[in-house]
């Protein structure tokens, strides 16, 4: 905000400065007051006080004096008593004295020698009394004498204190006074001090608000006459700123206010224009749009008949699907079957793969001991021609024995008879080497024809336990199938579900693609019926169009009158 | 009473001192005079001390005490055996560790009377504060409970003034005890010239007569009121002794005011650590012991204030001088 400092600021501080002044008057001034009544009061209180202490201590003791002196000249208990409570009364006084306000060092002495000198009065007096009662006169004058003196000095003390604290009241009631003129120059001064702020702050306060005053003033009726130009405002009061800020803030807003309304006047005569044109086309248009719309109703038309076709299509395609389904739940069973076949054929199988196993084993061992056979057979065979060789040196030991025997002559008979023995055991040999021969090599056909038995046997085994292997992996390649058909089969059972589903949500879709042509064929009839009385009020808004245009012109003529 | 003072303060300087100073003794000897008492008074509550120990005599603590208590900056004055009643609420400054005379007065009469089956006594007082205090407290409760005081001298000088009083006691020969309310030599002076007078009645006096039992016969059988032995058998007590044994060997046991001198140290080491050493709040802090603050537990017992500056709830004893040492008849 522009300006100087507010006016109620200016008010307020001069108004604040002027209690302030007028409240440390006042404070200073009780304050004064109250510390010079108290000074006052306590010291005429002192005073008073120790006015009355003092006069009471020498009544009391010019009393002790008289009743001593009584005591001494006519002894009796009941002076003995009151003189007793005297002195008590007379100590009493003697510490009021001590503890009156105001006492400095001095009186405490002061207080201190008449106490010591009323002491030594006392006892002077009670030793006096004590030498009469004895008889002792002589010394009880002397006693008598020096308790007088005593009291003498005592009354004399208290007499000193007496102008001692007369002559502290004096010096007291003199600072007093020296204090109370004091506080009037003070207060005076401070009086005049609080006048000339007031007048001074009063003036400025004045002249700070007049001027800026007839500044706004001619700023008001300037814009009362249409000139919205905005007031100079600086140097004025916050107030008065905060005024005129807000005059040229309306005249700014009306400013702004007029300039869009005369944009607007002008846009509206453009439009008013425009609109007038548009209407026209739009006249022109509303006869298209109604032949579209026949056009487009017609096509609803043979949409709904295309959607009704579709929807037949679609139950034949349900029934199919349904058909499917069941066609897969047969699959599943009959998988189902099989599998379970599979599994009871697959432990058979693998039985007989044990047995044989077994008879594999067997025939192994058998042809192990085939070939043992066919081993002895060959040595046997050997035996049978080392047989036959025998029977070969037979003969040739035959031949030669009969020589011999021929040459021997008769002698050689015997050679020849034992000649002949060998050739005929020779010829035992040899007809015993070719029937071993012929057993030997009926024994090896027969073990050969063995051995190829059961080599064929063998061979049959393995290739009976190769099948069963080729059975039993056959039979879990079958399980695994059937598995995997029966998977496929119930991912075809969902498939044909979810098919079915689908067709009858597209169903109901077409049905409703169905009511919606049928709707929309109806919209277009009443789209047709809407052009019609949109060609209607087409006319209407150009006629409104033209009184527009006519009113724009006139609100623009009317801001001319404005000065912005 | 300088030496336990000093004392305490060595203990509290030994331990660190007070919130990181430490705590001086500065001396000052009144010679038992008023005048002294005051200028001393003066000094003091221009000085920077923040508290005052003393006085010792009743007179020198009424004279002293309107000055401690006056000016823009009053000072708190303790007095460990100043027992005059007079001093009672003489001003918001003023405290005592002590019991007053009341008391004093109190437990001799009821010894005398219950405790001796005395019916007559005559009273020699030192005519100052203590000595009227000492007569006044004693007549008032004696003569409660029947006795009475056939005489009743004041001195001042002892060996002048007492002559004609104790040849009237002689004389008449109706007192049956002497209640002597002074201080030890001045006892001694009078028992002096009363044995000397063939007087032998029983005597009784207050604390002030305290240390009789180092005169020698004259002194034999003598029953003293007191606030504090230095044989009294309790651990607090006994440490304090041997301490002050250790520290001081050539010196006696110390008495009652030096005990209590103790524990005001002790007791203004206690405020000061509170509020500090601002004299007005020190003195606030003394004055809430045994008020709004506790008590506080010290070698001469308990020590807490009554609102007008006494030492409350303290009652004192009495002792015979017996073979040169004081015993205990009557237990506080």
């Amino acid at each position: 905000m522009r300006g100087g400092t507010s006016l109620r600021g200016r008010l307020a501080a001069t108004m604040a400065l002027l209690l302030a002044l007028v409240l440390v008057l006042a404070v200073v001034s009780a304050t004064a007051m109250s510390n010079l009544d108290r000074a006052t009061t306590e010291a005429v209180g002192s005073l008073v006080d120790g006015g009355r202490l003092r006069a009471a201590m020498t009544d009391a003791i010019t009393l002790q004096i008289r009743l001593a002196d009584r005591e001494l000249s006519q002894p009796g208990p009941d002076d003995q008593i009151a003189l007793s409570a005297l002195t008590d009364s007379t100590h009493q006084l003697h510490r009021q004295l001590r503890l009156l306000k105001g006492q400095g060092p001095e009186d405490q002495a002061q207080l201190n020698r008449i106490s010591e000198a009323q002491a030594r009065m006392e006892v002077a007096y009670a030793t006096a009394m004590a030498w009469q009662a004895l008889g002792e006169l002589e010394r009880a004058a002397a006693a008598e004498s020096r308790a007088d003196a005593e009291a003498a000095l005592v009354l004399n003390e208290v007499r000193k204190l007496s102008g001692l604290q007369w002559s502290r009241a004096l010096t007291q009631a003199d600072d007093l006074r020296k204090t109370a003129a004091r506080l009037r120059t003070v207060l005076w001064a401070l009086f005049f001090l609080a006048l000339v702020i007031g007048v001074t702050s009063a003036w400025r306060t004045i002249r700070s608000v007049d001027g800026p005053l007839a500044r706004l003033v001619a700023a008001t009726q300037r814009f009362s006459a249409g000139d919205l130009r905005a007031a100079d405002l600086s140097g004025m009061p916050a107030e008065l700123a905060a005024l005129g800020s807000a005059m040229n803030t309306m005249g700014g807003r009306i400013r702004h206010l007029l300039a869009a309304i005369a944009q607007e006047s002008r846009e509206i005569g453009t439009s008013a224009s425009d609109f007038s044109a548009m209407s026209e086309e739009l006249a022109a248009t509303s006869g298209q749009v109604s032949e579209a719309m026949v056009l487009m109703t017609q096509a609803a038309d043979s949409q709904v008949n295309a959607l009704r076709e579709a929807d037949i299509r679609l139950g034949e395609l349900r029934e199919s699907g349904s058909a499917t389904l069941r066609a897969a739940q047969r699959v599943t069973a009959v998988a189902e079957s099989i599998a379970t076949m599979a599994d009871d054929h697959r432990d058979h199988v693998l039985a007989a793969s044990a047995t044989l196993l077994t008879l594999r084993e067997t025939v192994r061992t058998s042809a192990i001991e085939v070939r043992e056979a066919t081993k002895q057979a060959d040595r046997l065979g050997g035996i049978v021609e080392r047989d036959r060789q025998l029977a070969t040196k037979l003969g040739v030991l035959a031949v030669n024995t009969s020589i011999e025997a021929a040459r021997a002559g008769t002698h050689g008979q015997g050679v020849a008879a034992v000649a002949e023995e060998i050739r005929l055991l020779g010829e035992l040999c040899e007809s015993v080497a070719e029937e071993g021969d012929r057993a030997v090599a009926a024994l090896q056909r027969q073990v050969h024809a063995t051995a190829a038995t059961l080599e064929t046997g063998t061979n049959t085994v393995l290739g009976i336990e190769a099948t069963a292997d080729r059975a039993a992996t056959a039979l879990a390649e079958i399980a695994k199938g059937i598995a995997e058909a029966n998977r496929v089969a119930g991912r075809v059972v969902q498939d044909a579900a979810a098919a079915r589903q689908g067709i009858a949500a597209m169903l109901e879709y077409t049905a409703a693609v169905s009511r919606a042509a049928s709707e929309h064929a109806e919209t277009g009839d009443s789209v047709s019926a809407a052009a019609e009385e949109q060609a209607a009020a087409t006319e209407e808004m150009a006629t409104a169009a033209a009184r527009l245009n006519d009113a724009a012109q006139r609100l623009t003529g009317l801001l001319d009158g404005f000065r912005t | 009473m300088v030496q336990a003072a000093q004392l305490a303060i060595d203990e509290i300087n030994a331990a660190g001192g007070l919130r990181g100073r430490r705590l001086e003794l500065a001396a000052y000897d009144d010679h038992g005079n008023s005048d002294s008492a005051v200028a001393v008074a003066g000094t003091l509550r221009a000085s920077t001390a923040v508290a005052v120990i003393g006085h010792v005599w009743s007179s020198t603590t009424l004279a002293a005490a309107p000055i401690y208590g006056s000016g823009q900056n009053p000072i708190a004055v303790v007095t460990p055996s100043s027992s005059a009643p007079e001093l009672t609420a003489l001003g918001p400054h003023l405290f005592r560790a002590c019991p007053t005379d009341l008391e004093h007065g109190r437990a001799l009469a009821d010894w005398a009377w219950a405790g001796l089956g005395i019916q007559r006594v005559a009273v020699l007082y030192f005519n100052d504060g203590y000595g009227r205090g000492i007569k006044g407290a004693f007549a008032a409760t004696f003569e409660r409970r029947g006795g009475s005081i056939v005489g009743a001298f004041p001195f001042l000088d002892p060996g002048t003034d007492v002559a004609p009083y104790l040849d009237l006691v002689a004389r008449d020969g109706q007192a049956q005890a002497l209640v002597v309310a002074g201080s030890r030599e001045e006892a001694r002076i009078i028992l002096e010239q009363a044995r000397a007078r063939g007087i032998a009645l029983p005597v009784l006096g207050g604390d002030g007569l305290e240390g009789l039992e180092g005169d020698g016969p004259v002194g034999e059988g003598v029953f003293i009121s007191n606030a504090w032995l230095p044989t009294e058998d309790q651990p607090r007590i006994q440490k304090f002794l041997s301490t002050w044994r250790l520290r001081y060997p050539e010196l006696p046991l110390p008495n009652q005011p030096a005990a209590a001198s103790y524990d005001i140290v002790h007791l203004l080491a206690v405020a000061i650590r509170e509020v500090g050493t601002d004299r007005q709040r020190l003195r606030a802090a003394i004055a809430a012991v045994g008020q709004t603050t506790a008590s506080y537990e010290g070698v001469t017992g308990t020590i807490g204030f009554t609102d007008q500056g006494d030492l409350a709830g303290r009652s004192v004893g009495i002792a015979v001088v017996r073979g040169g040492r004081l015993e205990r008849v009557v237990i506080r």
